[in-house]
């Protein structure tokens, strides 16, 4: 099979098996050849509305039929796809429209509205919703559903996915179709994907996890089930869609699956199609995962670490009896990892250092930041003509003695406090383990006198009182670790993508401790 | 009945904004009005207000997608 472009196995099964479903979204289906007719026809309406190979098309759509359309016919058209955040403020559009220079823009009738709220100079060409000025689906099918014939190699940008920057500017990670490919073949052949499997699409697409689920999808021929944003909101509505849409793999992160055990009424739904989850993003604590695994036992769990910059490089078959914290586990085969201390020396097995990663899934770096290229690089000799090129996660990771890797935590969330250095996910995972507290969150607020002080937020089952749970992190933290304040909370903030918001935390909490 | 209280707490603790407007058939959801968190707040607040409970397999998009659903089974819940 010639699969070296992120659309290929589209283009390969819409020849082989033209009748498969490809797509499916609430009972609904689109076969592998009306996606890949429809795709050749949105490439050829872009290419004639004066696309070029390597212009960025915006992607501002929820999760529909039309979306895979959207994202192989800019990718036919050779055009670089840029999911955007269908619920993303019009001001951080704009910045990313702006920034990366979408002139070509697929959209939807309910949300082409929003457009007129930003400057008329950024306004791209419009297609998908039946509005002035915009081309409609109907009008894009009315172009040939012949091959668009642009002429692309592996090493071309595929998409650009922005993130939040510490900064707080989003930037643009540029991903080629070898890397995406990469990513997606590994994902396919990691969980055995066969043309039968029905995979969720839960993640938003501008999350790096969609990658697995629409791509690792296609390599195999399988069927994408897309699952509506409103439904990823009421877990009892997701389990009953698992179990309706007959969902076989899905790839998440550790909050969907808690939720679910939570409150998705689990033992009223029959999710007997489900085979494997994955999860990532960041850690699952144990307890939670324990009784999640309990729950579903014929079901197979892997933990996949990786940052959007190289995804899935490191994964964990996750066995019943899993050591705490929970693996990242090993490199996986298309990535080669070099854990390193603070003067650039390689670490040896139990020694702390950051992980680095050199991968054929790595981003080719952030769009138009050089300043942001040249820190998050480290060159390597290679000992031939060509360095090593590693990216630095931030991530701090030790090698256990059987050599799996364990996640220790952000290098930006270690702390000096006191003089002592503190890791706040350490006290997270201590706290989070106490009886009564569902889920802890640990963050460090200035205290005014040029350091840090370290506080916690808390969702509690029952009756607990902060101070007795202090009382009972004394035992198992060293004084300079505790937590300032408890704070007992209803939820905690979570970002776009169901991580802890530990940024939104501290900036809440940053007066003095009440 | 309980429409309008339900679109004073969405309006006032939810989106931060009091002369917001929002019709009984609106979609909460697909316009971002709701997300996951205050999903949770507001089952909070209608357990609290109504004095009914809600099970987690009743907190589904068919009785919270718009104003005029929540209000529907707000009363079934009641009755």
């Amino acid at each position: 099979m010639l699969d070296f472009l992120i659309h290929s196995p589209v283009e390969h099964y819409a020849r082989l098996s033209p009748d498969r479903p490809a797509m499916a979204c609430q009972g609904a289906e689109v076969t592998y050849g009306a996606l890949d007719a429809a795709s050749n026809q949105l490439a050829n309406a872009l290419i004639d509305h004066g696309l070029a190979p390597g212009d960025r098309v915006g992607i501002w759509m929820h999760k529909s039929l039309d979306l895979g359309t959207a994202i192989y016919g800019s990718l036919k058209a050779g055009g670089v796809f840029v999911p955007l955040d269908p619920f993303l403020p019009t001001e951080r559009l704009a910045f990313i429209l702006e920034d990366c220079g979408i002139r070509h823009l697929v959209t939807s009738d309910l949300l082409v509205g929003r457009l007129d709220a930003i400057d008329s100079g950024l306004r791209p060409d419009v297609f998908g919703p039946v509005h002035e000025s915009s081309t409609s689906w109907d009008h894009v099918r009315s172009y040939p559903a012949s091959h668009p014939g642009v002429r692309l190699i592996d090493q071309d940008l595929g998409y650009l996915m922005y993130t939040s920057g510490s900064t707080g500017e989003p930037k643009g990670m540029m991903h080629t179709h070898h890397g995406s490919v990469s990513y997606a073949r590994w994902g396919a052949l990691h969980v055995g994907l066969q043309s039968t499997d029905r995979v969720a699409s839960h993640a938003p697409l501008h999350f790096d996890l969609s990658i697995f689920d629409f791509f690792s999808t296609a390599q195999a021929g399988g069927t994408v089930v897309l699952v509506p944003e409103p439904v990823t909101k009421f877990p009892a509505s997701w389990t009953r869609y698992v179990q309706d849409e007959r969902i076989s793999v899905v790839f998440t992160v550790p909050y969907t699956l808690m939720e679910m055990l939570e409150r998705g009424a689990m033992e009223q739904t029959d999710l007997s199609s489900l085979r494997w989850i994955l999860f990532g993003g960041e850690p699952f604590p144990p307890k939670h995962l324990r009784s999640l695994m309990a729950a579903l036992p014929d079901v197979r769990f892997t933990n996949v670490y990786g940052p959007a910059e190289a995804p899935s490089c490191t994964c964990y078959d996750v066995p019943p009896d899993f050591p705490e914290p929970v693996p990242i586990g090993t490199v996986s085969k298309n990535s080669v990892d070099l854990i390193v201390d603070e003067n650039g020396d390689e670490c040896g097995i139990g020694e702390e250092g950051e992980l680095c990663i050199r991968s054929s899934t790595l981003t080719r770096g952030y769009w138009n930041r050089p300043d942001l290229n040249a820190r998050a690089f480290l060159r390597r000799d290679s000992g031939g003509p060509f360095p090593h090129v590693y990216y630095r996660t931030g991530d701090v990771v030790v090698r256990r003695e059987d050599g799996l890797l364990d996640f220790l935590g952000r290098r930006d969330r270690m702390i000096k406090t006191r003089g002592h250095r503190v890791e706040l996910d350490d006290v997270e995972l201590a706290l989070g383990r106490q009886e009564g507290v569902v889920e802890a969150a640990v963050f460090a607020v200035p205290d005014g006198r040029g350091s840090r002080q370290i506080r916690a937020a808390v969702t509690l089952s029952g009756d607990v009182d902060p101070t007795e749970l202090l009382q009972r992190l004394r035992a198992v933290l060293p004084g300079y670790a505790l937590p300032a304040a408890i704070v007992p909370t209803k939820e905690l903030p979570r970002t776009t993508s169901g991580k802890i918001d530990h940024r939104q935390l501290a900036a809440d909490h940053s007066g003095a401790p009440s | 009945m309980s429409v309008e209280t339900i679109r004073d707490f969405i309006r006032a603790e939810i989106v931060n904004d009091r002369s917001m407007d929002l019709a009984p058939d609106d979609n909460l959801l697909l316009s971002g009005i709701l997300d996951s968190l205050a999903v949770f707040r507001l089952v909070a607040y209608l357990e609290e207000t109504y004095e009914i409970e809600i099970p987690p397999q009743d907190v589904t998009l068919d009785h919270f997608a718009t104003l005029a659903h929540i209000d529907a089974y707000v009363l079934s819940r009641r009755g």
